[in-house]
C-alpha cells in the first residue's frame, strides 16, 4: 500500500518554479531520501508534504486520503505528519519531558515520554533543558518528540547537517536503528550523497524542483538515469566516446558498454574503476597528484591526450607524482548521450 | 586602550555629577527627621502611593495586551497597508502625554467632541474623563508601543520552526500562541513591561491634566504650593524607591524567564497568517488605535492650529521657543553622548567588578523620573550653587542626567559589538590609544552613537517637568508654551507649538530608522 502519494505536484515562489511536476510513491516503512543540491526543491517538497506549503496543482495524498488539492486543504495539525526541524526546534522554554510530551493529547503522557526518552537512550534527561543538551542528544529529543504522538510519517529536514563530522557518523546509525525499531515510514531531506546512499531503503534525487531519480542506493551509483545524477551520487569522470552499439572508442581505446549506444557520448567512469599499472611498457598517462586517506587514496593522472582523470585504489599501491602508468578501465561502462 | 587610570577619573566624575541629584534629595529629605517619617505614613501620602501603584498596574496590563496583540497582528498576520499600520501604530511614541491628554479631553471629555456627535441623539454629557480612567487611558495609549518595539523584535528574530514543530504534532493555531509563541516572548514582554511602568512612574502631563493624585503630581503641586520642599522630596524618595524595585523586580523576572536560543533557527521566512473571519475585527482594532493615538491627536492639532478665530493675548514667540528646543536637545545630545563614551569603554575594558558597578549608576537617570531631577537640582541650585540656579547649563546637567541611560546603553552595544580583534590588529600595526580609539573605534560605532543622541534629542524635546522647574526665566520652549496656554485654559493655542514639537520629535524618529535601515 503506498502510504504517501504526490501526484504531478508543483509549486512556483515567483518565477522560479520551487518544485516542478513531481510524482512520488513511498511504501508503508519505508526509509527515503530526497537528495540534491541546495535550491533544488528537497526541502520545499517536504514542507508541501508536511503541509506548510500548499501546492499550485497536483494531488498529495496521505493513506488513501486527500490532503492537499485544487480544491482540499487539510492544516499541518491535521496530517499526522512528524518533522523533525534542520535546528530541531526544541522548545526554550520547556524541559525535555514537557518537549516530548507536547504533541500528546491524553492518556499517560508520562509513561509515553519514559517509553520515547528510552527509546532514544536518554532516560535521565526528562527535566534538562534543550540548551544543557548537546547537539546529539538534541537530535535524538527531536527525534523523540515527533514520534511520541505516533505519527503516520516522519519528515526530517537535512537531520544530520547540524552536527560535526565525526558525531555525525554516530549519530547517523542511532538514529536510522531508532526509527527502524519504532517501525516508521520516513522521508529525509540532504544534499549528502553519502549520507542518502548509506542510510536509505530510496533515493529520490531532485535537480531544478524535478525528481530526476529515484531508485535503491547502489542502483542509483550504478545505474543513474543521466549525468547530472552520475555527477552527483558518487565521484565521476566523464570522458568523450565515439559509440559504436555494443563498444565505445575513446582515450583510453575501446572499451564494452553496460548498455548499447550510437554516436558521440560521454562515458561514465567510477575512479575505483581505473586502475594504474606502472610496470607496462606502453604507459599512457602520468600521476599530477596523489591524497593517501589510509583506508584508500585518490591518484590525479593526466592522459597523454591532455585529459585529467581521478582514480581510487586501496592503501597498498605506491605511486609518486610525475611517475608514468598505463591505465586501465575494469568493467563495463556507462555512456550518456550529449 | 587608553590608560585606565585616566580612563577612570573622567568615568568617575561623570558619574558624581549624575549621582548629585539623588545625594541632594537624600540630604534634603532627611532634614526634616522623624517629622518626615510621620509624613510618609499619612494618609494621603499612602493614598499617592496607591494611586501610582494602581495606575501603574492598569496601564501595564492594558498596554500588554493592546500592545503584543498589536505587534503580533503586524509580524505574523497578512493584513492590508500593514507598513503604514505599523507606522502609524508607533506614532504616539512622539506624541508628549499632555498634548495627547489635553487633545483625548477635548474629544472625549464631558461635552467633547464625542458628546457634540452624539448630541441629536440626546446625550447632553458624557461620564467624567478626569481622573483614574482618563490617566490610565491616555498613558496607555502613549505607551503601547514601548510594548510593541521590544515584542516585534522578539517575534521577528524567533526562530519560525518553532511555531512549525508545534503545527506539526497537531497543535491547533490558537494553542500554538499559548503554548510556544507566548512563553517565548515573555522577557520581552517583561522588558515593555517596565518601559511603560517607568514611564507611568514618571509621567508628568498626562496626570496633571486629568488630575489624577499620582507621584509626579504629587511632588509638583507639594513643591508649588508648600513652604517645606523636603516633603516634596521625601515623596521625591519614595518614587525613587518605587522605580528601583521594578528595575529589580524586571530583572528577576527576565533573568528567570530567559529562554536560551537553541541553534541558529531557520531562515526559511514561512508564509504570515491569513485571519479569515478575523480580518475585519483585526483591521478594526488597527485602526481604532491608530485613530485615537495618532490620528485624533494631530487632527485636533490642526485644527486649533488653522483656526482663523484663534488669537493669543501674548506673543507665542514660536520661532524663538523652536530654537530653544532644539539648541538644548541637540546640546543635551552631544553632552550626553560624550559622557557616555568613557563610561561604555570603562564597562567594557575594566574587569574589576567595583568599576563595572560604579558605570551602573549612569543608568540612575532610568529611576529618576524628570519631577525628581527638577527637584532635586533645584535645591542644588538654590543652596549650593546660586549661581547655576535657573541658567541653562542646570537645565542642560537635568537633561542629560536624565538621559545619559539612553546613550550609555546605545554606546556599550555598539562597543559591545566591536571585535577586540579589530583594535588588536590596529594596535600590532603600532596605532596609539587615541589614534585606535578614533580610527577603529568610534567608526565602527558612530551610527548606534548617533541613534543614542536622536533617541535623548527626541526625549529631551519632549521633556516638561525638568523644563518648567530648571528653565532660566523668561526661556520658552514649545513645551512650555503648550503647559502655559493648556493652564490658562486656552487649549486651541497648543496648536501649533504641538505640531512644531511632533514635528520635530519626528526628525529624531526618522534618524532611528534610517539606521534601521543601515543596519539591514
Amino acid at each position: 500500500m503506498n502510504l504517501l502519494e504526490l501526484h504531478q505536484v508543483s509549486l512556483r515562489f515567483g518565477n522560479v518554479k520551487a518544485v516542478d511536476n513531481v510524482s512520488l510513491n513511498v511504501q508503508k516503512g519505508q526509509f527515503i531520501a530526497l537528495l540534491g543540491p541546495s535550491g533544488c526543491g528537497k526541502t520545499t517538497t517536504l514542507r508541501l508534504i508536511a503541509g506548510f506549503e500548499w501546492p499550485d496543482s497536483g494531488i498529495i495524498s496521505i493513506k488513501n486520503r486527500i490532503v492537499a488539492s485544487e480544491t482540499i486543504r487539510v492544516a499541518p495539525e491535521e496530517r499526522r505528519v512528524g518533522m523533525v526541524f534542520q535546528e530541531y526546534a526544541l522548545f526554550p522554554h520547556l524541559d525535555i519531558a514537557g518537549n516530548i510530551a507536547f504533541g500528546l493529547r491524553r492518556g499517560d503522557k508520562s509513561k509515553r515520554v519514559d517509553e520515547m526518552l528510552a527509546l532514544v537512550g536518554l532516560p535521565k534527561h526528562a527535566k534538562r533543558m534543550p540548551h544543557e543538551l548537546s547537539g546529539g542528544q538534541q537530535q535524538r529529543i527531536a527525534l523523540a518528540r515527533a514520534l511520541a504522538p505516533a505519527p503516520d510519517m516522519l519528515l526530517l529536514d537535512e537531520p544530520f547537517s547540524n552536527l560535526d563530522a565525526a558525531l555525525r557518523i554516530q549519530v547517523r546509525a542511532e538514529v536510522r536503528s531508532i526509527l527502524k525499531k519504532s517501525g516508521t515510514t520516513c522521508i529525509f531531506v540532504t544534499h549528502d550523497q553519502e549520507e542518502a546512499l548509506s542510510l536509505a531503503d530510496e533515493v529520490a534525487v531532485m535537480f531544478n524542483g524535478q525528481v530526476a531519480q529515484m531508485a535503491e542506493p547502489q542502483r542509483l551509483y550504478t545505474s543513474p538515469a543521466n549525468r547530472d545524477v552520475a555527477a552527483f551520487v558518487g565521484e565521476a569522470n566523464f570522458l568523450p566516446g565515439e559509440a559504436n552499439g555494443e563498444n565505445v572508442n575513446c582515450a583510453l581505446g575501446q572499451l564494452p558498454l553496460k548498455q548499447s549506444a550510437h554516436g558521440r557520448v560521454e562515458i561514465l567512469i567510477r575512479p575505483e574503476s581505473l586502475r594504474l599499472v606502472s610496470d607496462r611498457d606502453q604507459p599512457n598517462a602520468e600521476i599530477t597528484w596523489r591524497e593517501f586517506y589510509g583506508h584508500d587514496q585518490r591518484i590525479g593522472i593526466q592522459l597523454d591526450e591532455g585529459i585529467n582523470l581521478v582514480a581510487r585504489s586501496d592503501s597498498a599501491a605506491s605511486y609518486a607524482v610525475g611517475q608514468r602508468v598505463m591505465t586501465e578501465v575494469i568493467g563495463d561502462v556507462r555512456a550518456f548521450s550529449d | 586602550m587608553i590608560r585606565l587610570t585616566g580612563l577612570k577619573i573622567i568615568s568617575f566624575l561623570i558619574i558624581g555629577v549624575v549621582s548629585l541629584p539623588l545625594i541632594y534629595l537624600v540630604i534634603r529629605a532627611s532634614e526634616s527627621g522623624t517629622a518626615g517619617i510621620d509624613y510618609l505614613l499619612q494618609p494621603r501620602t499612602l493614598t499617592i502611593l496607591g494611586n501610582s501603584l494602581i495606575l501603574t498596574a492598569a496601564v501595564v496590563i492594558s498596554s500588554a495586551v493592546i500592545g503584543t496583540a498589536f505587534a503580533w497582528l503586524t509580524t505574523r498576520a497578512k493584513l492590508p497597508l500593514r507598513r503604514v499600520i505599523l507606522v502609524l501604530g508607533l506614532m504616539p511614541m512622539v506624541i508628549p502625554s499632555y498634548i495627547g491628554a489635553l487633545t483625548l479631553v477635548t474629544a472625549f471629555g464631558p461635552v467633547g467632541y464625542l458628546q457634540q456627535i452624539l448630541e441629536p441623539l440626546g446625550v447632553r454629557r458624557l461620564p467624567e474623563i478626569y481622573g483614574f480612567f482618563g490617566a490610565s487611558f491616555a498613558i496607555t495609549i502613549f505607551t503601547y508601543p514601548y510594548f510593541v518595539l521590544p515584542v516585534r523584535a522578539a517575534l521577528l528574530g524567533m526562530d519560525r520552526s518553532l511555531e512549525e514543530a508545534a503545527q506539526s504534532l497537531g497543535t491547533s493555531r490558537w494553542q500554538i500562541f499559548w503554548r510556544v509563541t507566548l512563553p517565548i516572548l515573555r522577557p520581552s514582554i517583561a522588558a515593555g513591561a517596565l518601559l511603560t511602568a517607568l514611564y507611568t512612574l514618571s509621567d508628568f502631563g498626562a496626570v496633571m491634566v486629568m488630575r489624577y493624585n499620582a507621584f509626579a503630581r504629587a511632588i509638583y503641586v507639594t513643591y508649588n504650593s508648600s513652604f517645606d520642599r523636603s516633603r516634596a522630596a521625601l515623596l521625591a524618595l519614595v518614587l525613587v524607591a518605587l522605580t528601583l524595585l521594578l528595575v529589580q523586580l524586571e530583572r528577576n523576572i527576565s533573568q528567570k524567564a530567559r529562554t536560551y536560543r537553541v541553534g541558529k533557527g531557520s531562515s526559511t521566512a514561512s508564509k504570515n497568517l491569513h485571519l479569515g473571519r478575523w480580518q475585519i475585527p483585526a483591521l478594526g482594532f488597527c485602526f481604532l488605535l491608530i485613530g485615537i493615538g495618532t490620528l485624533l491627536p494631530i487632527g485636533i492639532l490642526l485644527g486649533w492650529a488653522l483656526n482663523p478665530h484663534v488669537s493669543s493675548p501674548i506673543d507665542m514667540k514660536l520661532g524663538e521657543a523652536s530654537w530653544n528646543a532644539v539648541t538644548t536637545s541637540g546640546l543635551t545630545a552631544v553632552v550626553a553622548a560624550l559622557s557616555a563614551l568613557p563610561l561604555a569603554i570603562l564597562a567594557r575594558r575594566s574587569s574589576s567588578g567595583l568599576s563595572r558597578r560604579l558605570v551602573n549608576l549612569a543608568y540612575i537617570g532610568n529611576a529618576l523620573p524628570g519631577i525628581v531631577i527638577g527637584l532635586a537640582l533645584v535645591f542644588f541650585g538654590a543652596n549650593t550653587l546660586p549661581a547655576l540656579y535657573q541658567t541653562m547649563p542646570l537645565l542642560i546637567l537635568g537633561y542629560s542626567v536624565r538621559f545619559l541611560p539612553y546613550s550609555v546603553a546605545a554606546t556599550g552595544s555598539a562597543l559591545t559589538g566591536v571585535n577586540p580583534a579589530f583594535e588588536e590588529t590596529a594596535q600590532s600595526l603600532g596605532l596609539h590609544p587615541w589614534q585606535r580609539l578614533f580610527r577603529v573605534t568610534i567608526p565602527l560605532t558612530w551610527a548606534s552613537i548617533i541613534a543614542g543622541m536622536a533617541l535623548v534629542f527626541l526625549n529631551t524635546m519632549k521633556e516638561l517637568p525638568t523644563t518648567l522647574m530648571l528653565s532660566p526665566i523668561g526661556f520658552v520652549t514649545p513645551a512650555t508654551r503648550i503647559w502655559m496656554a493648556s493652564e490658562a485654559g486656552m487649549l486651541a493655542l497648543i496648536g501649533l507649538p504641538g505640531l512644531i514639537l511632533i514635528g520635530l520629535s519626528c526628525v529624531g524618529l526618522a534618524i532611528l530608522l534610517w539606521r534601521d535601515n543601515l543596519k539591514g
